[in-house]
């Protein structure tokens, strides 16, 4: 068949992966949580890096240096580096039908490389599904009827997914499927939140995203509810994301997963504590590209000065 | 008994109308009933006891009438009745006195107004005297204190209100509005905790009492209410972070990883990258640079400068604001005349040559092979036509594709437009111009032959009587019209004659020719005859071998067709036509390239050009300025006079400029008119009449009317005959006027066509202009 050729394909020959001896001593245990259970990771988020789109924005949870990552070149936990870009608002194209309010239609794709299972150029249904979840949690905040007639591209690539399981745990990583998406879509939503208001889209509050897990507890045999987990870290039961406006107080989008049964409530609530501490980040973003640009139209102002005078003649 | 109530008395007076009726209650009823007073027996020792543990001292001021009466008015109720005691005996007046009074009573209205005028008059002070009455008044000095401001106050905003106060529309919304007041203050400011159930009281978290007391809760749910969360309430945290987190959420924000660094930390919105032009990629002058100016490589290559032409048409393309500023193309004011005169010594002559003839005689073939047996055409290119030719089935039109270059000429086979090709030999420059044959594409012809200093005149031999009945005799004609004075007779394809080069075919040929060409009016001096075929090449640019059917040619002294085009080269143009008015019709109008939006291309018939000089177009009056000029394909500063050129100018909106328009200098503009006097000379077998014609000038066709045959002139000697003829018959050479429709600009003397329906009429010059 035809290789295609318009992508970087794989080499065509098998190639042989590296192996590094390791000595035989070396533990290979399952990561612990060092963060306190309702302790967020740290993330970095910045605004528009893309200059040609409307808007964008990278966010990153860097990966946490622990001294095992240090004896073992694979790292322990893996880390999220999702980048988000915003083209529009623009106008619909001409054999589109009349929309009243801006159409919005969001882009979720895994770069192949994003996690351990290599993720094909086509969308699959689980990012389709991640992209359905996002829309939903956008569509509430955006003021549509603001720009009838046109629509509006949120893309979002995710160059670095969060893991669904521990790599060393073979079967785990086989039977637990999915919780890595959770924390993605928390990202995903906060990213594309941050895109929106570089492209300088009318919202009605910032969205942002929060994860919750209910976990069992190592040091017993309980469960216990854990803020932003980090799936390597965890044997997850059921996890929750939502999408939430902190001034209103409003849920745009709730995904849950798993069973939490009683806890149904409470893992909900730490997933709306896990989002408002994302919104301080998100909003000191915000506040950044924004002192940016106001500082960049102060200068453009001031280096244009007398050239934009106009001279108006009868 | 009077029950109904006298609305005309105050509500005040309420209390005095219930004493009324009790009044006459009493009145009437003066004596008890059996009944009533065994009731009063029974009941007043019991309101006595009430009142007793009331603590009011009841031996003292409440009689048993009283008692009796209270029972009485309150029929039978001990209670309202001690009540109503009690209050009376507190109240110190109370209800005995009232009571009594009520019993003495009737007073009347007006003893009652008196009795409180006289209550006023009691209270008015005794009179003082001025001095007193005055006293704190300060005459002129006003303290500040005392001072007041005078507010206009401002009148309230009316209410809006419906128009119409009668309509039933404006009834209702009076109605509603009036019931929304009456609502609004009916209201009670009572809690909605005191309507809530226990119940829901228990249910309640204790933020209960945040909710907003109009919440409406019509009835007690049956069962207990969770707590909804408010979609839009005032901002208030139901899920306040701890202080703590808040803390924390300041160290969240991360420092980016090296992958994350190498993204984001460039400037936002690109104010780097972006701006980065055209000019800086391509190394512009203005940039300060240690490698500023031509590297050795530049040095080298400076003479292929096509390279440098393209960066130049980038550079244009990439500041292609009209605002730019746009190089000013000086004029050199260069003296082209002299410079003409002086360089005659070392100049090529240079011909433009018309090529005409009836259809599918050869025309195109013939100077096809002219081009390849001069070099101006590549073998390879005439290869690559014949395969092209032979795909559409018409493998002996590969030559005629040289001139045909349309998509539309090659289909049909048959050349539509003039075509202009250079070729140069080594003492001559040529420009030829092949006209279409067919009879359809005439005005073309004529245009193609305005501009040629001599005709090559193709006739097939082998069908020269349909060419003289068709358009190789209307072509001489029109030859002879525009002013072409010498014609070269191309006898072609000699060689499928039957025999092969047929001398006596030839011979025959020519006589007809000769005779038909001397009777239009060319003088036989002027007339050559070749012997050729264009499709084979023979005798065309090389002789015929000597061997052969066709060695008469070159025995009977018949130069090549080369040959009778380079001594028949028409003398330059006079120094005074060189002088004279710039005039140049335009041929074509044409995007000569990215550096060249618009070029124009014409025969400078005369006057000279040189880059930068202003030009006009007439008659739209459009000034333009010459960018640069072409003569050959080459580039040169000036043209002057019988050169046909190509105009490369600047700052003009194309559709001031169409073809025929005169280009003009701003200080030698034509005449623009729409009215003019032209001396004809009928053609055979055609009449005038004042009537509307197709009127040809050069380049230019346009409609026109004969509005006034003027006068019949002898054909020789060009004295009148007769005045204001009705026709004008074949041969005869009349002055005639005409009216255009649009005015364009004419020159005394211009050669003028007239045509009709596909035939020419007449031809002639212009003899007036204006009325």
């Amino acid at each position: 068949m035809q290789a295609d050729r318009r992508r970087v394909n794989a080499p065509p020959g098998g190639t042989t992966p590296p192996v590094f001896a390791t000595p035989s001593n070396t533990p290979i245990a399952r990561p612990v949580r060092s963060r306190q259970p309702d302790e967020h990771r740290k993330i970095f988020l910045r605004t528009g890096f893309v200059p040609s789109a409307s808007g964008s924005a990278y966010y990153e949870i860097p990966p946490e240096t622990t001294s095992q990552s240090k004896t073992l070149l694979i790292p322990s936990s893996s880390s999220l580096k999702i980048t988000c870009t915003v083209h529009g608002p623009r106008p619909l194209p001409r054999n589109a039908a009349f929309s009243p309010n801006l159409l919005l239609s969001t882009h979720v794709k895994f770069a192949p490389f994003a996690t351990r299972s290599r993720k094909g150029y086509v969308r699959d249904s689980s990012e389709r599904d991640l992209g359905m979840h996002l829309e939903s949690a956008l569509r509430g905040v955006v003021i549509g009827e603001r720009w009838p007639k046109s629509g509006c591209e949120v893309v979002i690539t995710v160059l670095e997914g969060e893991e669904d399981g521990w790599w060393g745990d073979a079967q785990g990583a086989e039977k637990s499927g999915g919780w890595g998406m959770m924390g993605v879509l928390a990202g995903c939503i906060t990213v594309a939140s941050a895109a929106l208001m570089d492209a300088g889209i009318d919202c009605v509050d910032m969205v942002s995203g929060g994860v919750a897990a209910l976990a069992s507890d190592e040091r017993g045999n309980g469960t216990r509810i854990v803020l932003d987990p980090s799936p390597s870290e965890h044997d997850i039961k059921a996890a929750c994301v939502v999408g939430y406006l902190q001034s209103r107080d409003e849920i745009t989008e709730m995904w849950m997963k798993g069973n939490a049964g009683v806890q149904t409530e409470a893992l909900i609530d730490e997933a709306v504590k896990a989002a408002v501490m994302t919104r301080s980040v998100l909003g000191e973003a915000v506040k950044e590209s924004v002192e940016l640009k106001a500082n960049h139209t102060d200068r453009n102002v001031k280096e244009k000065g007398s050239a934009n005078d106009v001279t108006m003649t009868g | 008994m009077q029950r109904v109530k006298n609305l005309d008395y105050d509500s005040d007076d309420l209390y005095s109308d219930d004493e009324n009726d009790y009044d006459n209650d009493n009145d009437q009823t003066e004596t008890y009933s059996a009944e009533d007073k065994h009731n009063f027996s029974t009941l007043t020792p019991v309101v006595r006891a009430e009142l007793e543990e009331a603590d009011v001292n009841v031996s003292e001021e409440i009689s048993d009438k009283d008692i009796h009466d209270s029972l009485w008015f309150y029929y039978w109720d001990v209670e309202k009745c001690v009540a109503y005691l009690k209050n009376g005996k507190g109240g110190k007046k109370g209800g005995g006195e009232k009571v009594k009074e009520v019993k003495t009573k009737t007073k009347s209205k007006f003893e009652l107004a008196a009795e409180r005028s006289a209550v006023i008059a009691d209270s008015i002070p005794p009179p003082l005297s001025a001095a007193e009455w005055f006293r704190d008044i300060p005459w002129t000095n006003v303290p500040l204190y005392m001072t007041g401001e005078l507010v206009l106050a401002e009148p309230a905003p009316k209410k809006l209100k419906l128009l119409g106060g009668s309509s039933k529309l404006a009834k209702l919304a009076e109605e509603r509005r009036r019931k929304a007041a009456a609502a609004a203050a009916q209201a009670p400011p009572s809690t909605a905790d005191s309507t809530l159930s226990a119940l829901d009281r228990l249910s309640k978290p204790k933020d209960a009492n945040h909710i907003e007391p109009s919440t409406p809760k019509p009835e007690p749910k049956r069962y207990p209410i969770r707590k909804k969360r408010e979609p839009t309430p005032p901002p208030r945290e139901t899920t306040p972070p701890p202080v703590a987190h808040e803390e924390e959420t300041l160290d969240l924000r991360a420092p980016p990883t090296a992958f994350g660094r190498a993204l984001s930390m460039t400037t936002p919105h690109g104010s780097g990258c972006m701006s980065m032009a055209l000019t800086d990629i391509l190394g512009s002058d203005n940039n300060d640079d240690p490698f500023k100016g031509p590297s050795p490589d530049d040095t080298a290559e400076k003479s292929a400068s096509t390279l440098e032409k393209k960066t130049e048409a980038l550079k244009l393309e990439s500041s292609g604001a009209p605002a730019a500023p746009q190089v000013k193309i000086k004029s050199k004011g260069l003296d082209v005349p002299a410079l003409w005169t002086a360089s005659e010594g070392n100049r090529k002559k240079s011909a433009a040559f018309v090529v005409i003839g009836h259809v599918d005689h050869g025309k195109s073939t013939l100077m096809g092979r002219l081009l390849l047996d001069t070099g101006a055409v590549a073998q390879r290119d005439i290869d690559r036509y014949k395969k092209q030719a032979t795909e559409m089935g018409k493998a002996s039109f590969a030559l005629a594709w040289v001139m045909d270059t349309g998509s539309e000429e090659r289909e049909r086979g048959v050349t539509v437009d003039i075509a202009q090709h250079h070729f140069s030999t080594e003492k001559v420059d040529f420009t030829i111009l092949d006209a279409p044959g067919h009879r359809d594409f005439v005005p073309n012809m004529i245009g193609g032959a305005a501009m040629a200093d001599l005709a090559v005149l193709v006739v097939d031999a082998n069908q020269l009587e349909s060419g003289l009945k068709g358009q190789t005799r209307e072509h001489i004609l029109l030859a002879r019209a525009v002013g072409l004075k010498r014609i070269i007779v191309a006898v072609n394809k000699l060689d499928s004659a039957s025999p092969p080069w047929n001398k006596e075919l030839f011979d025959s040929v020519s006589a007809v020719m000769a005779r038909f060409l001397e009777s239009a009016g060319f003088s036989e001096d002027d007339i050559a005859m070749v012997p050729c075929s264009g499709l084979n090449g023979e005798n065309v640019v090389k002789p015929p071998p000597a061997s052969g059917a066709s060695a008469w040619v070159a025995q009977g002294q018949h130069r090549t067709l080369l040959d009778e085009l380079s001594t028949n080269i028409p003398p330059p143009p006079s120094i005074e036509t060189m002088k004279g008015p710039v005039r140049l019709q335009i041929a074509d109008v044409f995007r000569g390239g990215i550096t060249n939006p618009l070029s124009i291309a014409g025969r400078l018939s005369s006057g000279s050009l040189q880059t930068g000089d202003t030009i006009i177009i007439q008659p739209s009056g459009e000034k333009a300025t010459i960018k640069s000029i072409e003569v050959n394909n080459h580039a040169k500063d000036w043209t002057i006079a019988s050169q046909i050129c190509t105009l490369h100018i600047s700052p003009i909106d194309p559709i001031h400029l169409r073809t025929g328009d005169l280009l003009t200098t701003p200080t030698s503009q034509a005449d623009i008119t729409q009215s003019f006097t032209a001396r004809l000379t009928i053609l055979d077998s055609q009449s005038l009449l004042p009537q509307s014609v197709d009127l040809h000038l050069g380049r230019q066709h346009l409609s026109a009317t004969i509005t006034q045959l003027l006068a019949i002139h002898d054909v020789r000697t060009g004295e009148i005959i007769k005045r204001k003829p009705r026709v004008v018959k074949s041969g005869q050479c009349a002055t005639v006027r005409f009216a255009l429709n649009e005015s364009i600009p004419l020159l005394k003397g211009m050669r003028v066509v007239l045509r009709s329906g596909g035939v020419t009429l007449a031809s002639g010059f212009v003899e007036k202009v204006g009325i």
